[in-house]
């Protein structure tokens, strides 16, 4: 087991943003999560990364992570994206993916060559000195992917990672998540809105809404379940 | 003519003090986007902290050696239990700024309990003047502008080469993506409030001996480095070394024509043109 979410709840004020959620997400697979906006889901992932605080349980291969700062839990290796990309505009590409290496990785693999191998590994080659901020969109997520993997993660959580791009550029994602867990042996958590997108990439896949589990399972059982359907993905979806 | 330059010459030497102070003060507000109410009161913290070791018979080395770790760890404890439990709170950048501004009159008025209403002053580091191409130019003059350059530059050279400097610029950027590459946030918070207030009370030495230290003294240099960041461009440091310069240079130059009453006018003057004409300041951005 990689991830072990129990009995997790997150509260803002009055509206509970995360509801007594409990689930378990297996080394080496891809982990989708959708619901409708406000479900809770990047809510989720700021709970699993530090930025909130909660109740309940998170381990991460036996260790439990609640009360751990963001930091630490990178330290520890998990590592996320966001559906804006958050990059070091004043910084070029090598440079931030430098910073990844840099600070967030526990490794002794020699910085330099980390970083050559995660330009190359996202394809970023022929942007390796342009400045962040200059970037087109495709590139910034491929540049944050990059920060991601370059503090050398077991597990990453991707917010949102083909939102705003065209059909082409989400292919040339999809193709670079499924190598991340193929080739790195990444396990990959994944919000997304495009179900089609999920269910052809995850193994398992979690619907919330208002911070509650919907369903959980296999992707062909969870888009034929009825709940699923009244509240997420309406009776006209393919 | 060899007046004026040499006013010039000294606007140029309050000016690298200024420009010091001004870096520790845009520092902070470039890292957490909180302004330290209490920058003038770390100021004269400095002053004050140094006349304390001078009266235990130390000498200027061992006086600023003790001074400047003092004030270090006064920076660190001030952002560790003042500063540091009011972020788990949302608007804890508001809050902060308010905290700050307490904590100045408190150290205004603890100044006041403890040495007393009455001026003090350090010794001259070192006297008489040198004769440089017909000009009479003060060697204790010369020596702060050299110690604030070389503070300045040593500075620049760590930020620019050092892990830690890294990990300030990425946090300065983007504080939830430094997060999320590993960078621990608090400690970059509490060493950046630490130097900062190193800065600030460096500048309470190195001035003392030329303007005394008062225990509210430290308002007149707030607003002045408040100015500088202003034009400079909130958060730039490179925009308040500029912006120091010349204000240094204009605070000499006003001060010579019309007379010192005239000074901290000249100052709000540049404060008001700047947020008239260019309110993001020289090398600020907007956003």
């Amino acid at each position: 087991m990689s991830l072990k979410c129990s009995h997790i709840s997150k509260q803002f004020g009055r509206l509970k943003a995360v509801d007594t959620l409990n689930f378990e997400v297996q080394t080496g697979e891809i982990f989708g999560i959708a619901g409708p906006n406000g479900a809770g889901k990047t809510t989720l992932f700021n709970m699993i990364t530090g930025m909130y605080t909660y109740s309940g349980s998170i381990a991460f291969d036996g260790r439990e992570l609640n009360g751990l700062p963001a930091y630490r839990i990178c330290r520890a290796g998990i590592a996320r994206t966001f559906q804006i990309p958050q990059l070091f505009a004043s910084l070029s590409v090598s440079d931030n993916i430098r910073a990844g290496a840099h600070f967030g990785s526990r490794r002794n693999k020699p910085e330099a060559e980390t970083i050559e191998e995660i330009i190359d590994f996202v394809g970023l080659g022929e942007h390796r000195d342009h400045k962040a901020a200059h970037l087109k969109l495709l590139d910034k997520k491929l540049a944050m992917i990059g920060a991601a993997l370059a503090t050398h993660p077991r597990l990453l959580l991707l917010d949102e990672p083909i939102a705003g791009l065209n059909p082409s550029e989400i292919t040339q994602s999809l193709e670079l998540f499924y190598r991340i867990n193929q080739e790195l042996g990444i396990t990959i958590l994944i919000i997304e809105h495009f179900m089609k997108v999920l269910t052809e990439l995850s193994q398992q896949l979690l619907i919330l809404e208002n911070g509650k589990k919907v369903c959980l399972g296999p992707p062909h059982e969870v888009t034929r379940d009825q709940r699923v359907i009244e509240c997420y993905l309406g009776e006209d979806h393919d | 003519m060899y007046e004026l330059i040499d006013v010039i010459i000294s606007g140029v030497t309050n000016g690298s003090v200024y420009a010091m102070m001004a870096v520790g003060l845009s520092l902070v507000y470039g890292v957490t986007k909180v302004f330290n109410f209490a920058y003038g009161s770390l100021y004269t913290l400095g002053g004050y902290l140094a006349f304390t070791f001078f009266g235990c018979g130390f000498g200027y080395p061992l006086v600023i050696l003790l001074t400047l770790v003092s004030l270090y760890l006064a920076g660190l404890l001030i952002e560790r239990v003042i500063i540091r439990p009011l972020r788990r709170r949302e608007d804890w950048e508001m809050l902060a700024m308010m905290v700050t501004l307490g904590l100045a009159i408190f150290l205004d008025n603890l100044y006041q309990v403890v040495y007393g209403p009455y001026v003090k002053s350090l010794p001259i580091m070192f006297s008489g003047n040198l004769q440089l191409a017909g000009f009479m130019l003060s060697i204790q003059d010369l020596v702060i502008f050299g110690i604030a350059v070389l503070v300045m530059g040593g500075f620049m050279i760590f930020l620019n080469t050092h892990r830690l400097g890294m990990a300030i610029e990425a946090v300065a950027q983007d504080m939830t993506g430094a997060q999320i590459v590993g960078i621990p946030k608090d400690r970059v918070f509490g060493f950046t409030f630490a130097i900062s207030t190193v800065l600030a009370g460096f500048g309470g030495i190195l001035l003392a001996p030329k303007y005394f230290i008062t225990p509210f003294g430290g308002w007149d240099i707030l607003v002045k480095a408040w100015v500088i960041t202003a034009l400079g461009g909130m958060g730039s440091v490179r925009g308040s070394l500029y912006a120091a310069f010349l204000l240094g240079i204009i605070e000499a130059l006003i001060g010579w024509q019309f007379g010192l009453t005239w000074i901290l006018f000249a100052w709000f003057a540049v404060l008001l043109g700047t947020l008239i004409v260019r309110p993001q300041g020289l090398f600020g951005t907007w956003g």
